[in-house]
């Protein structure tokens, strides 16, 4: 079903959690809720699951107010970062547990609890399980199971807080990729949070950043990786250099030297004066020391080759360490070895005010 | 490589063969050897002068006000612990740390100070007595002041033991029942209390068990009437007052026979309740 979040604030003590925000998820989709720790991604999840109230705002499910709906009326499967399973019951008897609790009325028939049951065990692949106790699985088998037992109660949305965090790097990837597929196969309308953007641009339709309890950006994953849309969001990304340049009528300098206005990409509001670049590490280009392109000398000072790129940490002076990220074959055909100078030209450069 | 820096790296604390001797040679001297000694006197009855002795009027009668006053006690304990324990784990109010820490005073308090008082507040002319006794409720010197200086005396076993149970118990656990649908009720009897029984059998039965060997504080509100309000605790010590040591034995084995059966009940109930923690 669809979610309308409509104007919604929640404070703790003085503490805006959640400000004035408004969102609106379509049916089926798939949306991560990305952001650092402390922007507000999981009060606003527990918000929707009615974990938690909000002090304006209203929240809208499948159309129907639900603002004032408790948790149990809300029809909604939440997953827990640390699985939550009730640890003296089996799984069999976790996944049952939401349609035990159903009144009489709604309650199906024991023979359908158990074929439900047993189709949930195999679509999150835990057949030949159902008798274990939470404490005899893994981390990943027991959010497996946390999730078959969100979706036994059919529920109209599900919400997944944090799924993957206490899981290794290798169990991460795999159930990212499980979670992709099982939603492609069942379109329920999914949100889950997460501080991992990687994992949020592998697996979600849409992509909402957060920070300070407000939306920062919100689109496809491809566009918010291509395109962020702050000075919060080249931070957060990662990978990005920050300069601090200088803009005289429209045209941007950079220690001095103007940049090419076919590189520069001003933002609006930003006025003559100080203000703020970015350049990702990939929008850099590496020439000889010396090159009249050139617009930065730097000097190499570490190397990681993985695969076709190749990463280089350039020395700038003055103690300041960048990033640059090149294809390999092009870092191998500049032959440098670590210590050596080098000339760096930015392709790029979004500016910001300054801040 | 050396045999001492290989058994180094197995164990992180050293000192296996001496802490585990030093702790069986006091079990064996403070705990196994006495009662030997005491299943020794007692054999030396025959199997009919014990069972005259056990089942004489007086020891029968004192085994039943024993028994029923501690059962009493224990099942309001059971119910009134719980709801502390519940009470200090699930709310922040003024004055909750007191609270917290005015629990283990039973403990701290000598018992006889426990009796002293509980006869200052319930004789006929005392604070609560005076406003009973013309109700018609008798509390000191009758069978209910040995129920209210058992529960006493037992009240923090049960807060004790459930109290860290429930503060472990993560929200996370309520709030995913919550969602799936599951009322308040539900919650509780499907998700808390599975988890806080074992721990609430096992609080339950040590205040059992207090209560049945209880003796400083029940002696001075019991009022010790033989066959009325006399404990089988006292009745031990006045056969032993009079030197008849086979007789004070016998009735000794009985409240550690009732007290072995109790361990072994909740043992193998706490073994069923806990089998998922099991890990094999």
């Amino acid at each position: 079903m669809s979610i309308l979040i409509d104007h919604v604030s929640r404070r703790f003590e003085t503490f805006a959690a959640v400000n004035d925000l408004s969102l609106e998820v379509a049916e089926g989709e798939l949306l991560a809720l990305l952001g650092p720790s402390g922007s507000g991604k999981t009060t606003l999840l527990r918000l929707i699951a009615g974990l938690d109230f909000p002090d304006a705002g209203r929240i809208l499910i499948g159309g129907r107010d639900a603002t004032h709906l408790s948790a149990g009326e809300r029809r909604i499967g939440f997953v827990f970062q640390h699985y939550a399973l009730f640890r003296h019951m089996t799984v069999r008897q976790n996944i049952d547990f939401g349609m035990r609790v159903m009144p009489a009325a709604r309650r199906p028939a024991m023979a359908e609890r158990r074929a439900r049951v047993e189709r949930l065990l195999a679509t999150v692949q835990l057949d030949g399980l159902g008798d274990r106790f939470p404490a005899q699985l893994s981390g990943g088998q027991r959010q497996r199971v946390a999730l078959a037992r969100a979706l036994a109660i059919e529920p109209c949305v599900l919400l997944l807080d944090e799924p993957f965090g206490a899981l290794d790097a290798a169990v991460r990837r795999d159930l990212r990729r499980w979670l992709r597929q099982l939603h492609d196969e069942l379109p329920v309308t999914t949100i889950f949070v997460t501080h991992d953007q990687e994992e949020a641009l592998e697996v979600a339709d849409r992509i909402v950043v957060m920070n300070a309890g407000r939306i920062e950006q919100s689109g496809t994953p491809v566009e918010v990786e291509a395109a962020p849309a702050t000075a919060f969001m080249y931070g957060f990304l990662g990978g990005a250099s920050r300069f601090d340049v200088t803009v005289a009528a429209g045209r941007v300098s950079l220690a001095g030297r103007p940049l090419p206005p076919e590189a520069v990409e001003l933002t609006a509001g930003v006025a003559d004066g100080p203000a703020t670049g970015f350049v990702r590490a990939h929008e850099f280009r590496l020439l000889p020391a010396g090159d009249p392109a050139s617009l930065l000398d730097a000097r190499v000072s570490h190397v990681v080759t993985h695969g076709g790129t190749a990463r280089v940490e350039l020395a700038l002076g003055a103690g300041r360490t960048i990033e640059a990220e090149l294809p390999r074959a092009a870092w191998e055909s500049l032959a440098l070895a670590p210590g050596a100078p080098v000339g760096l030209r930015p392709e790029r450069v979004a500016v910001f005010p300054p801040g | 490589m050396p045999m001492t820096s290989l058994q180094r790296r197995r164990r992180v604390m050293p000192g296996f063969g001496l802490s585990m001797g030093i702790a069986l040679t006091y079990f064996a001297l403070i705990v196994l050897l006495p009662l030997v000694a005491m299943a020794i006197k007692t054999a030396s009855l025959g199997w009919e002068d014990y069972w005259k002795i056990v089942t004489a009027p007086r020891s029968l009668a004192s085994f039943r006000i024993t028994l029923t006053a501690a059962l009493a006690a224990t099942v309001v304990n059971a119910v009134v612990g719980l709801l502390f324990a519940w009470v200090l784990t699930r709310y922040r109010f003024p004055g909750r740390r007191l609270l917290d820490a005015l629990v283990d005073l039973p403990f701290a308090l000598p018992t006889a100070v426990a009796g002293l008082t509980l006869v200052t507040l319930f004789a006929p002319n005392g604070w609560f007595g005076r406003y009973l006794e013309p109700l018609g409720i008798k509390v000191a010197y009758a069978p209910l002041g040995i129920m209210a200086a058992m529960f006493f005396t037992s009240i923090p076993f049960v807060v004790r033991t459930v109290q860290p149970v429930l503060e472990d118990l993560s929200a996370d656990v309520e709030e995913a029942a919550r969602s799936l649908g599951a009322r308040p009720w539900q919650v509780f009897a499907l998700v808390i209390w599975p988890v806080i029984l074992p721990a609430f059998l096992a609080g339950t039965t040590m205040a059992f068990a207090r209560s049945i060997g209880e003796f400083g504080a029940v002696v001075f509100i019991a009022g010790n009437l033989p066959m009325v309000t006399e404990i089988t605790s006292l009745l031990i010590f006045i056969r032993l007052d009079e030197f008849n040591y086979p007789a004070a034995a016998a009735l000794a084995s009985v409240l550690l026979l009732v007290a072995f059966l109790l361990l072994f009940l909740t043992n193998s109930l706490q073994a069923r309740v806990l089998r998922h923690a099991r890990r094999d």
